[in-house]
């Protein structure tokens, strides 16, 4: 059963089309790797359906709504937009209470949430002093802020060392047991390769394949299928 | 509720938002402490201007209504930081209704300009009075003190407002906030000082409406008259203010409702 569609989804921005009819979905319970190069029209569509973006074309839903419409969005989504999203002159603590607050979640969820991501000894510096990966860790603690059971994750281990990449995979492995759907886009294939249990190839903002891992690897490696993929594709 | 919460949090943890206190503060202060002292020295040099007249007496007290210029600045850094440090990412993710979100950054703004002039006011108030002391025979009309509060409770909130615009309008914060400064500090008063025609129309004119001072001051050089008995009333001021401050509204919320987030 799918969570998430994407139908006939385009996003141009002046002459320049970013996601082109993009037709695709994310099934319930799994890790969905949403993989391209750079500039394939990933995060444009992942902000399409975050309500970030208008679509020019098409539709993006999340159990059959926009994001939007859905009643209370983060409790259903938590979503990693890269690093932004947060005012670096202040704390890490009091960018999420500002954000708890305007979700109506209590200041005790705030501190569980850092907790998680391993961030409260630095609950109290300033975002502008935090590394990229604690950063991103902030940025996976704003997503898990409402307890959702769906996730949308775009590039979260972009800048991350091997430590902190083993990290999220672990991470992302524990909320998956508990019955997460995630979409996470990345151009990391071989850590995607480990991580996920369905792939979403897209090139030049058309989607070239979909299925389970398995399905599309074949024998090789996810890099290997996608580089012939992609190159077919051109 | 959530969402004035989580804007009054944005508001409180900034610190900018005491500076832009501080400097509403120090500008009232800076305008309204010597303002008597001045009109006492311009005393023969410009007829009309003289502490026997209650008129300008008042226009000393109208002095520490100065600060607005930093209501309307704080208004621009609520809604351009947003957008600036990539907040508006979390902020339209948790409210992806961006309307509610637009409601509350102007109820918040509107509040917090108006605590900005009442303080700065205050104090402004209080220096001009320190100021007038020295000339015991200055005397203000009966309508001063309810004239500036309703200045400071109306500019504060309007030019919030405006700000708040200003800063959906104008994708960088520091080009909105010096255009702001060099539009309302200098083009605006020096409109308002030479072409009341035009000039009451405009913000500052509109201020200095609602404060109802009606002061003439006549100079040997005929182009440095000056004369406030051209200006709007303070029930026009304040109407035609209002509007503004809907009008800017209205065009703040349509950009920001139609603005990708990058």
């Amino acid at each position: 059963m799918s969570i998430i569609e994407f139908s006939g989804l385009t996003k141009a921005y002046k002459d320049v089309v970013a996601v082109k009819e993009l037709t695709a979905s994310v099934a319930t319970g799994r890790i969905t790797g949403f993989l391209g190069p750079n500039g394939a029209g990933k995060s444009t569509a992942l902000k399409c359906l975050l309500s970030l973006a208008a679509p020019t074309s098409g539709t993006a839903l999340i159990r059959g709504a926009s994001y939007r419409d859905l009643l209370a969005p983060m409790k259903e989504v938590g979503a990693v937009i890269e690093t932004g999203g947060f005012n670096p002159s202040l704390s890490g603590l009091k960018n999420l209470r500002i954000i708890a607050a305007a979700v109506g979640i209590p200041d005790s969820r705030v501190l569980e949430v850092l907790d998680l991501v391993d961030l409260t000894d630095a609950r109290n510096k300033k975002v502008k002093q935090y590394s990229l990966g604690m950063k991103q860790r902030l940025s996976l603690a704003t997503a898990i802020l409402g307890e959702p059971e769906i996730l949308v994750l775009d590039e979260p281990a972009n800048g991350l060392d091997p430590i902190g990449i083993a990290w999220l995979r672990d991470f992302l492995k524990k909320l998956a047991a508990n019955g997460h759907s995630i979409l996470i886009s990345s151009h990391q294939l071989a850590e995607m390769q480990n991580t996920v249990d369905d792939v979403l190839i897209i090139h030049k903002g058309s989607l070239i394949t979909q299925g389970t891992i398995a399905n599309v690897v074949g024998s090789g490696t996810l890099e290997e299928a996608f580089i012939r993929l992609v190159e077919a594709s051109a | 509720m959530n969402l004035l919460k989580s804007e009054f949090r944005k508001l409180v943890y900034t610190r900018s938002f005491y500076g832009y206190t501080g400097g509403a503060i120090f500008i009232a202060l800076l305008s309204s402490i010597p303002a008597a002292f001045s009109v006492n020295a311009l005393k023969g040099k410009l007829s009309g201007a003289s502490l026997l007249d209650p008129q300008m007496v008042d226009g000393i007290y109208a002095k520490a209504a100065s600060g607005y210029l930093f209501a309307l600045i704080m208004g621009i850094a609520i809604m351009g930081n947003e957008f600036q440090n990539g907040q508006a990412i979390s902020t339209f993710l948790a409210t992806p209704r961006r309307i509610n979100v637009l409601y509350s950054k102007l109820a918040i703004a509107a509040g917090a300009g108006i605590c900005m002039m009442l303080i700065s006011t205050a104090l402004g108030f209080g220096g001009a009075y320190i100021g007038l002391s020295y000339y015991p025979h200055a005397k203000a009309t009966s309508s001063t003190f309810l004239n500036l509060t309703i200045t400071a409770v109306v500019s504060g909130a309007v030019l919030a407002i405006m700000g708040v615009s200003i800063g959906a309008l104008i994708r960088n914060v520091k080009i909105a906030m010096s255009g702001a400064v060099i539009w309302l500090q200098f083009v605006e008063k020096l409109i308002v000082l030479f072409w009341t025609t035009g000039g009451k129309y405009l913000t500052s004119g509109l201020i200095l409406g609602m404060m109802d001072i009606h002061i003439n001051l006549k100079s040997a050089k005929k182009f440095f008259n000056i004369s406030t008995g051209d200006y709007f009333g303070p029930g026009i001021s304040v109407a035609l203010l209002l509007l503004y401050a809907a009008l800017f509204a209205g065009v703040g919320s349509w950009v920001a409702l139609r603005r990708d987030i990058e």
